[in-house]
């Protein structure tokens, strides 16, 4: 049996140090650039905590690197029943950061319990989907499965959290995916209201064609004409909700957060504001970029946020195409690899692990550079180990490091479970 | 282990799946999930970065550079002979950016400034709600003095500033008040008229005199310099270093005909009166002297005008602004006789030799006295001479050689060659035409009919007639040079300050008069025996020449307006004046001294009377208007 450690893939640990260091430089440009001058006394002090966090995150790997799997699958139910307490507590004694009461302040240390619950409801969901039980236990799983995410979804969406709400109801169908338990036609089935919901910002007419393809691919796929049936009533209907919700029923403020990066140009100077900007700063950065804390957009503050969630922006405009380029590279070399490793081991632990690990990852980096360039509605989630943010930055080197950690342990592992 | 059906996906059953096959397939699919994420965020980037780069630039440059407009400097004047009459002074403006700056600090700056602390708060206030962020003028005018305090303060003011701003600045004596004219901040209502011809808020733009006249040419060309501004509006570098900026193009100076020393008398002997002179060239109309009084002081409209000159100028009944030279017109009286002598000899109503009675007065239903009692027959010459009434009503009224009579819509026509009645093509954009009446203005003012009773006494220069300086040295000229209606002109060139190439300015031609040259020299002969022999015999000057009238303008609600014209040197005439003092008695008791005064001053560079000088100060115009 080979020792753990000649089982742990160093590329994974190197796409973390590269994607890490990329994040430090451009939170580095966006603070202590020119722009520092407009910037809040606290925001200015972002890099130095952030290299702080840097070397807490680096300490936990380690320390997760040499813990033994088995307690790691020990701590599951614990670690998901302590972040669902600082969810609590948040909303408790939560500090308000805008609008949001996504922060809790344990002395001079901020933390932010919606991205360290992540770990525990990751951790939770593939303990019990690994289980005996969840093998023969069938739908009844699906639903508790169900109910561990939507209780800190649920506390999450009650902090106005909105966004990394919708990051643990992201990990459901990954999850179930992953577990083999549901079926693809099913899978499809979870997925379509996502698909028609966005066709329907865009344009009604396109997600009502989705909704046709989509029925007619059931029919032929599972055919059943229940499960035809069914897909259009899930994928018709949510787009249908979708459209008149954003014109009938929403206020123009709401609608206008959630339609602005499909016509910038008509919110120009409400919502739309900062997706125009992002887009400028990404597009005029050009093949190789305007250079280090050269950005027009970046260093001029025409963007919002731009250490935590438009950090993209300040990649895309300092170091261009290429720069993006790399940036992009190894994030699809970091989650292939970790589904990769997670997949080469024999059992759903590990595996069911990994898949909610490169799912988060996955989500959070659709939606973040998607916001960014267009592609998506600005919902406030930060890009994964390049934002600003001690809380997501130690939160998802442990969702690597325990990935690493049981994949590396995988010979191990089947000492402790059949 | 488990072995699954080949196709899960048709398998509507909740079943455990761990096989290695499938473990494989699923990390298929999700490979190329992550795939898929990345391929689609990386052709939008390709898309937006390589193919609509230019786009997405346009929109960030737009967004960060900012175009400033960087005001030239308006151009000098100076005199004819190089002397410096108005230039520019640096002013300091103080700053502030609300946002960098501690309310607290404000009565520090009122103290270390001498501004009234509820001025700097009142300013202070508006800054604010215009914008936090904008960087913003806090006081102007800021005396150096208060600069420097303020400067070693400036360690503990964040947020406070310093900004050049130009400003005009007169070299007098002499004032030229009404020549040179004001500049004032463009306001509103003229920014809506000026704005395409690039006027901006904050510019200085010419209300008056040659600073109006000469705008699009003292004005220079602004330049542009872009800078980089923040999402606030905040300017934070140059942009590109500077590369590209436009500098601004000075002003053209200008160089004036005026005399400055010339002037500079002229305007003291006007000390206490109201009243206009102009002393032009006779051979080519530039302006030596143009005074009108009660003046005001340029620099007054400067910067912040004070409550004491606003009143001056617009709350006073003798209105300082309005300019006597070129504006105010009253009846010439005497000084008109050379031009009736000329009317009357081209029209063929006497020659040189004829010789009308004069018995003390005219009669037309009444009797109209001549001055100085009877003048028994007398010739043209002697009349003009000895200033004589009858002799000119005569010409005026009475069918004289072969029966002929001066036709009053024929003298107007005259008159109006001659410059009166009409305006000058000069430059400077206030002028009055003046009033020369033909039949059409009698029946219009005298709808019940009217006689000759009322046109008698415009061969005198007196009743329903007008003339301005202007028109009176014009037409002094004219006699003078034999015949030329000259161009009356202020500026003699322009002079492009960066090539030192100097132009003159366009002017129509002048134009010549059809009078004979004898029937010039017969007239000229008159003027010149005033002056030796006349009514302004008292007005010779050492070593000068001098052809002269003296008239009184008959004013029934008040003392009479002194009036003179006079050319000199009569040998090669080079200068020609009208003067016109008003409530100050007869011609050779005010503006006769003071013509002559300007005209010694010009041709000997001295004045060598100082008791005529005492004697002019001393004499006051009445009355309050």
């Amino acid at each position: 049996m080979r020792p753990w450690y000649k089982n742990l893939d160093w590329t994974v640990l190197a796409a973390w140090v590269g994607l890490v260091s990329i994040g430090l430089t451009a939170i580095y440009s966006a603070t202590h650039g020119p722009a520092r001058e407009f910037l809040l006394l606290s925001v200015q002090q972002n890099f130095d905590r952030q290299l702080q966090w840097f070397v807490i995150s680096a300490f936990v790997l380690t320390v997760i690197l040499f813990t033994p799997a088995r307690l790691i699958q020990r701590l599951a139910l614990p670690a998901y029943a302590g972040g669902i307490a600082l969810l609590l507590g948040a909303l408790a004694f939560g500090t308000e950061v805008n609008g949001a009461k996504a922060w809790l302040y344990l002395g001079p240390i901020g933390l932010q319990p919606g991205e360290i619950a992540k770990v525990g409801t990751v951790l939770a969901l593939a303990f019990l989907l690994s289980t005996k039980e969840a093998r023969t236990g069938g739908f009844r799983f699906v639903l508790l499965a169900g109910g561990v995410v939507f209780l800190p979804a649920a506390l999450l969406l009650a902090a106005n959290d909105t966004g990394t709400a919708l990051v643990f109801l992201a990990l459901v169908p990954v999850m179930l995916f992953w577990s083999g338990l549901v079926p693809l036609t099913w899978m499809a089935l979870m997925l379509a209201p996502a698909v028609a919901a966005y066709l329907a910002i865009v344009s009604l007419t396109a997600a009502l064609v989705f909704a046709v393809a989509f029925t007619a691919a059931m029919l032929m796929l599972a055919r059943s004409q229940a499960m035809a049936g069914l897909a259009l009533g899930v994928s018709g209907g949510t787009g249908i909700a979708a459209w008149l919700g954003l014109n009938k029923i929403l206020q123009p403020h709401q609608v206008g957060r959630i339609k602005a990066f499909v016509d910038p140009e008509a919110y120009r100077l409400t919502e739309g504001f900062h997706v125009i900007q992002a887009k400028a700063a990404i597009g005029s950065g050009g093949f190789l970029g305007k250079g280090f804390t050269n950005g027009t957009q970046t260093q001029l503050a025409y963007i919002p946020e731009q250490s935590t969630d438009f950090i993209f922006c300040v990649i895309g405009e300092e170091f261009g195409f290429v720069g993006a380029m790399v940036l992009l590279s190894l994030f699809a070399w970091l989650l292939i690899r970790l589904a990769s490793v997670g997949a080469a081991a024999a059992f759903s632990f590990p595996r069911l692990v990994a898949a909610g690990v490169t799912g988060v990852f996955l989500f959070h980096i659709l939606i973040n550079i998607g916001m960014t360039v267009g592609l998506m509605p600005v919902i406030g989630i930060p890009l994964p180990l390049i934002s600003y943010g001690g809380s997501a930055l130690l939160a998802n080197t442990m969702l690597i490091a325990i990935t690493l950690n049981l994949a590396a342990r995988r010979d191990e592992f089947a000492v402790y479970s059949g | 282990m488990l072995r699954d059906p080949p196709h899960p996906a048709v398998a509507p059953r909740f079943s455990p799946s761990t096989s290695k096959d499938e473990a494989r397939l699923r990390l298929r699919i999700f490979s190329g999930l992550v795939i898929a994420v990345v391929a689609l965020l990386g052709v939008r980037l390709a898309h937006m970065q390589l193919l609509d780069r230019e786009r997405y630039a346009v929109e960030a440059e737009g967004n960060a550079i900012k175009t400033n407009i960087v005001r030239p400097a308006r151009g000098y004047v100076f005199d004819r002979n190089g002397t410096l009459l108005v230039d520019n002074q640096t002013t300091l403006s103080i700053t502030v950016t609300p946002r960098y700056f501690d309310e607290a600090n404000l009565p520090l700056i009122a103290r270390l400034t001498g501004f009234p602390e509820a001025d700097v708060r009142r300013s202070y206030e508006q800054v604010k709600a215009r914008s936090s962020y904008q960087t913003a003028t806090l006081l102007r005018d800021v005396p150096f003095a208060a600069f420097a305090r303020l400067q070693e303060h400036q360690y503990h003011l964040r947020g406070i500033g310093f900004e050049e701003s130009q400003q005009r600045r007169y070299h007098g004596p002499p004032r030229l008040s009404h020549v040179l004219g004001y500049v004032r901040e463009v306001s509103e209502a003229q920014l809506e008229a000026l704005q395409n011809q690039g006027y901006r808020q904050g510019d200085m733009v010419g209300i008056t005199g040659i600073e109006r006249e000469y705008e699009t040419v003292l004005r220079g060309r602004p330049g542009r310099e872009f800078v980089l501004v923040n999402v606030h509006g905040m300017e934070v570098q140059p942009y590109e270093g500077g590369a590209l900026d436009v500098e601004p193009q000075s002003g053209y100076e200008l160089r004036l005909t005026i005399d400055a020393r010339t002037q500079a008398l002229a305007e003291s002997l006007f000390t206490g009166k109201r009243g206009g002179a102009v002393m032009m060239d006779a051979r080519t109309g530039g302006i030596l002297s143009m005074v009108s009084a009660p003046d005001f002081e340029p620099s007054g409209f400067s910067g912040r005008m004070t409550q004491d000159f606003v009143d001056y100028v617009w709350r006073n009944p003798a209105q300082p602004l309005f300019n006597r030279a070129t504006q105010s017109y009253q009846p010439p009286g005497s000084t008109w006789k050379p031009f009736m002598a000329l009317v009357g000899l081209e029209e063929g109503l006497i020659r040189e030799d004829t010789k009308l009675f004069c018995g003390g007065g005219y009669f037309l239903g009444r009797l109209y006295r001549c001055h100085g009692g009877s003048h028994g027959w007398i010739d043209v010459k002697t009349a003009i001479q000895r200033s004589c009434n009858t002799f000119f009503f005569r010409v005026m009224n009475d069918h004289l050689l072969e029966g002929r009579r001066l036709d009053l819509n024929v003298w107007a026509t005259w008159a109006h060659r001659f410059g009166f009645g009409v305006l000058a093509p000069l430059d400077l954009p206030d002028q009055s035409t003046g009033l020369i009446p033909d039949t059409s203005y009698f029946d219009r003012v005298y709808p019940a009919g009217w006689t000759s009773g009322y046109t008698v006494n415009l061969g005198i220069g007196q009743g329903n007639m007008g003339t301005t300086p202007l028109q009176l040295a014009r037409y002094t000229a004219a006699i003078a040079n034999g015949g030329t209606l000259v161009t009356p002109h202020l500026v003699r060139e322009q002079v492009d300050p960066a090539t030192g190439v100097a132009r003159e300015p366009a002017r129509p031609r002048p134009r010549r008069l059809p009078v004979s040259p004898e029937n010039f020299r017969i007239v000229q002969r008159g003027m010149e025996l005033v002056s030796e022999a006349g009514t302004a015999r008292g007005l010779q000057i050492e070593g000068v020449t001098m052809a002269a009238k003296t008239g009184t303008a008959q004013n029934p609600g008040g003392k009479d307006h002194s009036v003179f014209i006079a050319y000199a040197p009569i040998e090669n005439p080079q200068i020609a004046i009208g003067v016109i003092v008003e409530n100050a008695g007869f011609g050779a008791q005010a503006a006769g001294p003071i013509a002559s005064l300007m005209i010694e001053q010009y041709l000997t560079g001295r004045i060598a009377r100082p008791e005529l000088v005492q004697m002019v100060m001393a004499r006051r115009s009445e009355g309050d208007t």
